[in-house]
């Protein structure tokens, strides 16, 4: 049968295409799952095994259908079976944590402080909350890719997203975070 | 609470925000506008929502992606499979002849896929059991038939051994697949049970792991390598058939 390995092709050409489109989709991969998850590590490892588990699951990818959508579906997934299993945010802190002085901030902060409430706003949301302003403010996916990534329908996602912009611009509003504040 | 109308504008504002609506309706939201400070203000609030999220998040896209991610994105699937699964991307035991032209017929879809199996399930049962004329060619004229799929299938189709399991070569034929031909290779144990080994080109170089399929007492698993797709089939218990499979997995790998 001659050396080993000699009859497993180093790489298939279709292979290499699809991997081709897997790297140009990690940056948006990183950035999604970052605003999700909030951990940079975390993020990372949650891109990892979204990209283990597109190539096993190559064959489903409807190629009809935009690739990105179909990864920050399966990532979205994973993120939240890990939440199931994990059940690490038990407690879902809300904009009465913030009235309460939790973590309260003085208003009138450089614009990194600003920056990071606008990520601990982000954070504070359920996560079905959060990822559907990700989607749709961070990621600009159309209703429609969002209703197919988190497979609700249309009216969900805007009914969602209706409800997560209000929670999160009351959140920053009483952390008096200038970026949200400034007109314009 | 809002009042159900408010809502519906709300979700339109949104909607305006998001790049969703129509010309005519982004015009009647344009004319809203200038009357109403409350929708207004809800849009800026969506757009300084949207331009800060951009400025906390967007520095990751201009990151340098980790070397473990990139690795990753290139990791052919067989390599980070389990043993058992890795038999579904690698050429195992059947080897590429030299250009013999496969153009013609493709397997290209999850469709086909399921038909492959579904066509080699049924040959097995048509086939493999009767009685007379299981085979068309016997083992005792392997070399020929090895020539003959060959020849007929456009790729090298070397005949597994399976000895180790128990299964000895029968024989085999040349089937009229869908779009192209096909071959059935049949072993057997002494207490009769079948093993077929269904073999037709993948024309596409599609790689798909290997998955199981149920048909009666049979068990069949298939997958699609870089240049064939293959179906394992018998009438054994699920574990055994997987087994079957590992044991020619091993073989290549120690070959």
């Amino acid at each position: 049968m001659g050396p080993p390995g000699r009859n497993i092709p180093d790489m298939a050409p279709d292979h290499r295409t699809f991997s081709n489109q897997l790297i140009i989709e990690l940056p948006y991969l990183r950035r999604f799952a970052r605003s999700i998850a909030g951990d940079a590590a975390l993020a990372d490892d949650l891109v990892q095994d979204t990209l283990a588990r597109a190539l096993d699951k190559r064959h489903l990818y409807d190629e009809t259908r935009p690739l990105r959508a179909w990864l920050f579906a399966i990532l979205r997934n994973l993120f939240i079976n890990g939440i199931r299993k994990r059940q690490q945010f038990q407690v879902v802190k809300t904009v009465d944590d913030l009235v309460d002085g939790e973590d309260a901030i003085a208003p009138d902060q450089e614009q990194g402080i600003s920056l990071r409430l606008i990520s601990d706003a982000l954070e504070r949301l359920p996560p079905q909350h959060r990822e559907v302003i990700a989607l749709v403010s961070l990621e600009e996916m159309s209703y429609r890719d969002v209703a197919e990534i988190l497979g609700v329908p249309m009216g969900t996602v805007m009914s969602r997203l209706s409800r997560a912009r209000e929670q999160l611009r009351a959140m920053l509003e009483v952390s008096g975070t200038p970026v949200l504040r400034r007109v314009k | 609470m809002m009042a159900e109308n408010d809502r519906m504008d709300a979700w339109t504002l949104h909607a305006f925000a998001d790049g969703e609506l129509e010309a005519h309706e982004r015009d009647d939201v344009e004319r809203r506008l200038a009357q109403e400070p409350d929708a207004r203000s809800l849009l800026d609030a969506v757009r300084r929502e949207k331009a800060a999220l951009h400025a906390v998040y967007d520095p990751i896209l201009n990151e340098a992606v980790p070397p473990a991610l990139l690795a990753a994105a290139r990791t052919a699937p067989q390599a980070r499979r389990a043993p058992w699964m890795a038999i579904a991307a690698s050429a195992v035991f059947l080897t590429l002849g030299a250009s013999v032209g496969w153009m013609g017929a493709r397997v290209s879809g999850p469709d086909e896929l399921e038909m492959m199996s579904k066509r080699a399930l049924v040959a097995h049962e048509v086939y493999a059991n009767d009685a007379k004329h299981s085979v068309e060619v016997s083992a005792a004229e392997s070399d020929q038939l090895q020539t003959w799929l060959t020849k007929r299938i456009g790729a090298k189709v070397v005949i597994p051994d399976l000895a180790d399991r128990g299964f000895t070569f029968v024989g085999g034929r040349l089937l009229a697949a869908e779009e192209r031909p096909a071959g059935q290779l049949l072993f057997e144990d002494e207490s009769k049970h079948k093993v077929a080994v269904f073999v037709t080109l993948n024309a596409n170089h599609r790689d798909v792991p290997m998955q199981m399929e149920q048909r009666g007492n049979l068990w069949g698993c298939y997958w699609l390598d870089g240049k064939f797709g293959l179906a394992v089939t018998g009438d054994l218990p699920k574990e055994e058939v997987l087994a079957l499979a590992q044991d020619v997995y091993d073989q290549l790998e120690k070959s």
